[in-house]
């Protein structure tokens, strides 16, 4: 080794050999996993004392320069942290002044490099039900494509009680699938070499199974029922309903408090100015009762509504046993109740804590490129930058197992909405509580035995995981899809809709972390004009992972079209991990939604109006060739092209968007199954025949 | 087999009545408790002297931790020639002085013979026959009153003036004698005991409020249940069932055994036994007396060969169960233990 040291300088030897072997490992000389030549050896070299070397070698080790095997030489390990990113530095600016030379901005290059470094990238969903993962890899051409995806059981429940298991299972399945290592030890292997190894693991979460709420307020006919009434409102489900005088006893509420395991606990009690001392005992019940939640032993969320002046006893009874927050009282005064600001709370801490505190999911964060987002949150990020760059109003839907999520970008502006209590299987009892069965049974063509399919309900409930294993069980799914649909979506009008025209809080500015409502707002959407919908996009396991056919029937069943819309499925449900992606790297995360998760379905033309069965309601032109759709009809038209560009002249008696009689011109996409045209009469309430043959409308056995 | 713990705690300081490596039973209690409830009263000093809240500090007279008793005086402040006295409401001690909102909290101190039952001779105190008191009662059975606070009351001097019958503890009019002319008076006091809830041994002593009892043994879970613990002779005291649990059966067994574990039951049955909560996923108690363990779900199902055969092996042994059940995310699903 080439070492030269001056023996005259004041700086000491052992010092001088430091620097020197950092400099020839910066400048390449000595490059990593080099051995340097032994104590000994060198000593000798530099005529200098052993000890000196000896003492200059401990000093790189202790700077992480060199590692030392007991009997062996020290080996090169990399520069120390500082000087390898001044390096880097460094080299990065000479870099960039080279790219500016021809012509690139700053901005440019590290999008330019960022899109070019990753390789291949690792995505996961860790839902309340399924963990699903998905590879994203560059392919021969350098283009980022969807390579795989898998998906096992979530492991929230007894026996792993973690979901880290479920998500090395489901990366498994995915190297089967794919034939691309990507752990190592159960370790995630980043960064990607040629044939193993991701660059990035990005995820998302939801895994906590539903919003599941205690009450507790101050008298039953009025705080309590107050409370209640928030929780339902923020979409949870509500576990019990405490109050000072609900016939237990302390004892009794305290035993009971014990065993239940709630996300989030809302307080209330008592009118502003009144007396606080009924709230005060309500908190130390609370505070004796060591309230766990779902997933064992943390501070659970309590939100305090109630009178403000007991704000600062509450804190002090209860601050060291849940994590708290304090809004506006939703009993301000016996007559006036104000439930947005603690419903807005409980939505907050819904999205942002609850979600991600299922077991397992701090390993999870060890290895995530950012931050886990929960699950609708990721699809809103993802839908707010697509709108950003998309005129289209469009309408999302995520079916979940215990949630859906409905999500509107109407005029650029996105809301979202998180139903807590619908879904298929953990709140699929609710949900048909809610629609009630014959609505459901409406959809599916052949005689029913109702116990029969309440028992097939509760089956899915108490084990989520289980999947159809019937035709009839299939056809109960799709038929509780359809009225889950219209149900969140009402859910959705109504939530938003409440949260616009209010001006204390809203969805908007709750997750933008605003106090104030945009100004637009009061002019951009009073409503959801179904006329002004352009896409609708279905998302989540029963629309994602189905035959296609059945997700259009699914969506157009349950979502009632008008104008003219264009529908799409998301993939194998990737919108949620594009979101995250998109929060990192917009370009690549919206490239990835156009390109490999919008699956056009279908474009279903429908104008709004009123006239008889058999009567005239539009005329469509599709390339010149007209067809004219009748008032009752079902019709679909197959597109062998892409796009195509279609006209719909409206009968005086109907609107298709710009006014009745006024003709409407669209390049729309046309999708596996093209053009339908939708005129049945709504609300839908088919014999078995009529379900039988709109089936084989859209499946295509039957082209009109 | 495994290792089976089970930590059994009271929600509030009580008595432990077991110490470690003591050999327990279901039944065995090993802790208890009386809860007094004893009440804080907030009373907002800023407000009586009319000063800023901020300053309640400077003109209290009590520092936390003093024992008060009631009518003692609290705070106080000189203005002009005028004296602004606050006074306890409550004997008991002053725990919390909060500058934020220009309160304190008194923490209310019961004595044992506040607790009662006491009696009041009201017709005596207002002197009206008893079989007339009723006419000058303030409040009814089943009411609370509070201490010093209004049982009936009388006019006196013309109507110009009141003559009042006072509780001398906080409690519950529990009776009214109207042959007597006596209320009787008793504080809501609960008196706690918590069992053991499987067989075991102490293997750890929480001071003051329970215990951790721990078992070698097997423990088995269900998917869903309904009702509390329970524990009996499997077979006799809790049964099994080898296919789905009707409701005439349950009817049959109800008052005779204290639970079933079955592999199912029809959803409508369990509604009409149960009532239909059963939507959100979570079960309690149940006022049947009979707990019910689903191993399989709901239906006609059948309970699996291998459960059943181990469910015969552990016929005629002590168990317990307990049914309640949260669904969402795992949380809780119903247990048989089997201590061997």
């Amino acid at each position: 080794m080439n070492i030269k040291i001056d023996t005259n300088s004041h700086i000491p030897l052992y010092q001088q050999i430091i620097d020197l072997i950092i400099s020839l490992i910066a400048s390449g000389r000595l490059r990593v996993g080099e051995k340097l030549p032994s104590i000994r050896q060198l000593s000798s070299e530099l005529t200098v004392n052993p000890a000196t070397v000896v003492r200059a070698y401990r000093g790189l080790e202790d700077i992480g320069v060199l590692y030392t095997r007991k009997g062996k030489r020290s080996k090169v390990v990399g520069l120390p942290p500082s000087i390898k990113e001044e390096r880097l530095v460094k080299l990065y600016r000479d870099f960039l002044v080279e790219a500016k030379k021809v012509g690139y901005t700053e901005k440019e290059v590290i999008n330019t490099v960022s899109n070019n470094s990753l390789n291949a990238i690792l995505a996961l969903d860790v839902g309340s039900t399924t963990t699903k993962a998905i590879l994203f890899k560059r392919d021969s051409s350098g283009k980022m494509i969807f390579s795989g995806f898998n998906q096992t059981k979530t492991t929230v429940e007894t026996q792993e009680e973690d979901v880290w298991v479920g998500v090395i299972e489901s990366i498994k399945g995915l190297e089967d699938k794919t034939g691309w290592k990507m752990l190592k030890n159960n370790e995630i292997r980043i960064p990607s070499s040629v044939d193993h190894g991701v660059d990035m693991l990005i995820a998302t979460s939801s895994a906590g199974g539903g919003l599941q709420m205690v009450t507790v307020g101050l008298v039953t006919f009025y705080t309590a029922e107050s409370s209640e009434r928030t929780a339902l409102g923020a979409g949870a489900i509500v576990m019990d309903v405490f109050a000072i005088d609900d016939e237990r006893t302390t004892f009794e509420k305290i035993m009971e408090l014990r065993e239940l395991r709630p996300d989030i606990i809302l307080l209330s009690g008592g009118i502003e100015g009144g007396a606080i001392s009924g709230v005060v005992q309500l908190g130390e019940t609370l505070a004796a009762s060591e309230i766990k939640g779902k997933f064992g032993e943390y501070k659970i969320p309590l939100v305090y509504a109630g009178n403000s002046n007991g704000k600062e006893f509450i804190k002090r009874a209860l601050k060291d046993r849940f994590d708290l927050s304090f809004t506006e009282n939703i009993r301000p005064t016996m007559d006036n109740e104000n439930l947005s600001p603690a419903r807005g709370e409980i939505m907050r801490i819904f999205m942002e804590h609850v979600m991600k505190r299922a077991p397992g999911y701090e390993k999870l964060l060890d290895w995530v490129s950012a931050p886990v987002l929960p699950t609708p949150g990721a699809i809103f990020e993802l839908l707010k930058k697509y709108s950003e760059h998309n005129d289209k109003n469009l309408l999302a839907f995520d079916v979940g197992g215990a949630t859906t999520d409905v999500f509107s970008s109407y005029n650029k502006t996105v809301i979202r909405t998180v139903s807590a209590n619908i879904g298929m299987s953990y709140s699929l009892l609710q949900a048909i509580e809610r629609v009630g069965l014959k609505n459901i049974t409406k959809w599916i063509p052949e005689e029913l035995n109702e116990g029969k399919l309440e028992n097939l309900a509760a089956n899915k409930m108490i084990m989520p995981t289980s999947l159809p294993s019937s035709e009839l069980e299939m056809d109960f799914e799709i038929a509780v899809a359809k009225e889950i649909l219209a149900l969140a979506l009402e859910d959705h009008k109504e939530l938003a809709m409440k949260e616009l025209e209010d001006d204390t809080v809203t969805f908007e500015s709750l997750l933008k972390g605003e106090d104030q409502k945009p100004k637009e707002w009061n002019t951009g959407r009073s409503e959801l004009n179904p006329l002004m919908i352009d896409m609708v996009i279905g998302s989540g396991g029963i629309l994602s992972h189905q035959e296609r056919k059945k997700t259009l029937e699914i969506l157009i069943d349950g979502f009632e079209s008008k104008g003219i819309t264009e529908f799409y499925v998301d993939s194998v449900f990737m919108m949620p991990h594009l979101g995250v992606l998109t929060s990192i790297n917009p370009a690549l995360g919206l490239e990835l939604f156009e390109r490999e998760c919008l699956v056009p379905l279908a474009t279903v033309v429908s104008t709004i109006g009123k006239d008889r069965i058999g009567k005239h309601a539009f005329t469509l032109n599709i390339d010149g060739n007209e067809r004219n759709i009748m008032v009752g009809d079902f019709i679909r038209i197959p597109i062998d092209k892409d796009i195509v560009e279609i006209e719909v002249l409206p009968s005086k008696r109907f609107d298709a968007g710009y006014g009745k009689g006024i003709a409407v011109k669209r390049v729309v996409k046309c999708g596996q199954f093209g053009i339908i045209c939708d005129m049945r009469i709504r609300p839908l309430n088919p014999t078995h025949e009529k379900i039988m043959e709109w089936r084989t409308i859209i499946s295509g056995d039957k082209n009109v | 087999m495994s290792k089976i713990q089970k930590k059994r705690v009271l929600p509030f300081d009580g008595r432990v009545l077991v110490k470690e490596g003591d050999s327990v039973k279901p039944d065995t209690i090993i802790a208890e408790m009386t809860y007094l409830g004893e009440r804080p009263f907030i009373i907002d000093i800023a407000g009586r002297l009319s000063i800023n809240l901020w300053e309640i500090g400077d003109y209290l007279t009590k520092k936390i931790g003093d024992l008060i008793e009631v009518r003692d005086v609290i705070a106080e402040r000189q203005r002009m020639a005028v004296k602004l006295e606050a006074h306890s409401p409550v004997s008991g001690t002053l725990e919390f002085i909060s500058p934020a909102s220009g309160n304190i909290i008194i923490r209310e101190k019961v004595d044992t013979d506040e607790i009662g039952p006491v009696i009041v001779n009201c017709s005596k105190k207002l002197n009206v026959p008893p079989e007339k008191l009723k006419l000058y009662m303030n409040k009814k059975a089943g009411d609370m009153v509070e201490k010093d606070g209004e049982i009936a009351s009388k006019p006196v001097f013309a109507g110009l003036g009141m003559e009042y019958c006072r509780s001398p503890i906080f409690g519950e009019i529990v009776s009214i004698n109207s042959e007597k002319g006596t209320i009787t008076i008793k504080r809501p006091v609960e008196e706690r005991k918590l069992d053991a809830f499987i067989k075991g041994v102490v293997t750890g002593i929480i001071p003051k409020r329970g215990a951790i009892i721990e078992t070698e043994g097997e423990m088995i879970n269900g998917v869903f249940g309904f009702g509390g613990e329970k524990h009996g002779n499997l077979g006799d005291d809790i049964i099994i069932l080898d296919s789905a649990l009707r409701r005439d059966t349950f009817e049959d067994y109800k008052g005779k055994v204290k639970g079933i574990i079955t592999p199912s039951i029809n959803l409508f049955e369990f509604k009409d036994l149960f009532g239909d909560e059963i939507a959100k996923g979570i079960t309690k108690d149940n006022d049947t007396g009979v707990t019910i363990i689903l191993m399989n779900g709901f239906g006609e199902l059948e309970m699996d060969k291998k459960i059943l055969k181990k469910f015969e092996e552990f016929n005629g042994m002590l168990i317990s169960i307990d049914g309640r059940t949260q669904i969402r995310a795992g949380a809780r699903r119903p247990e048989i233990i089997v201590p061997l």
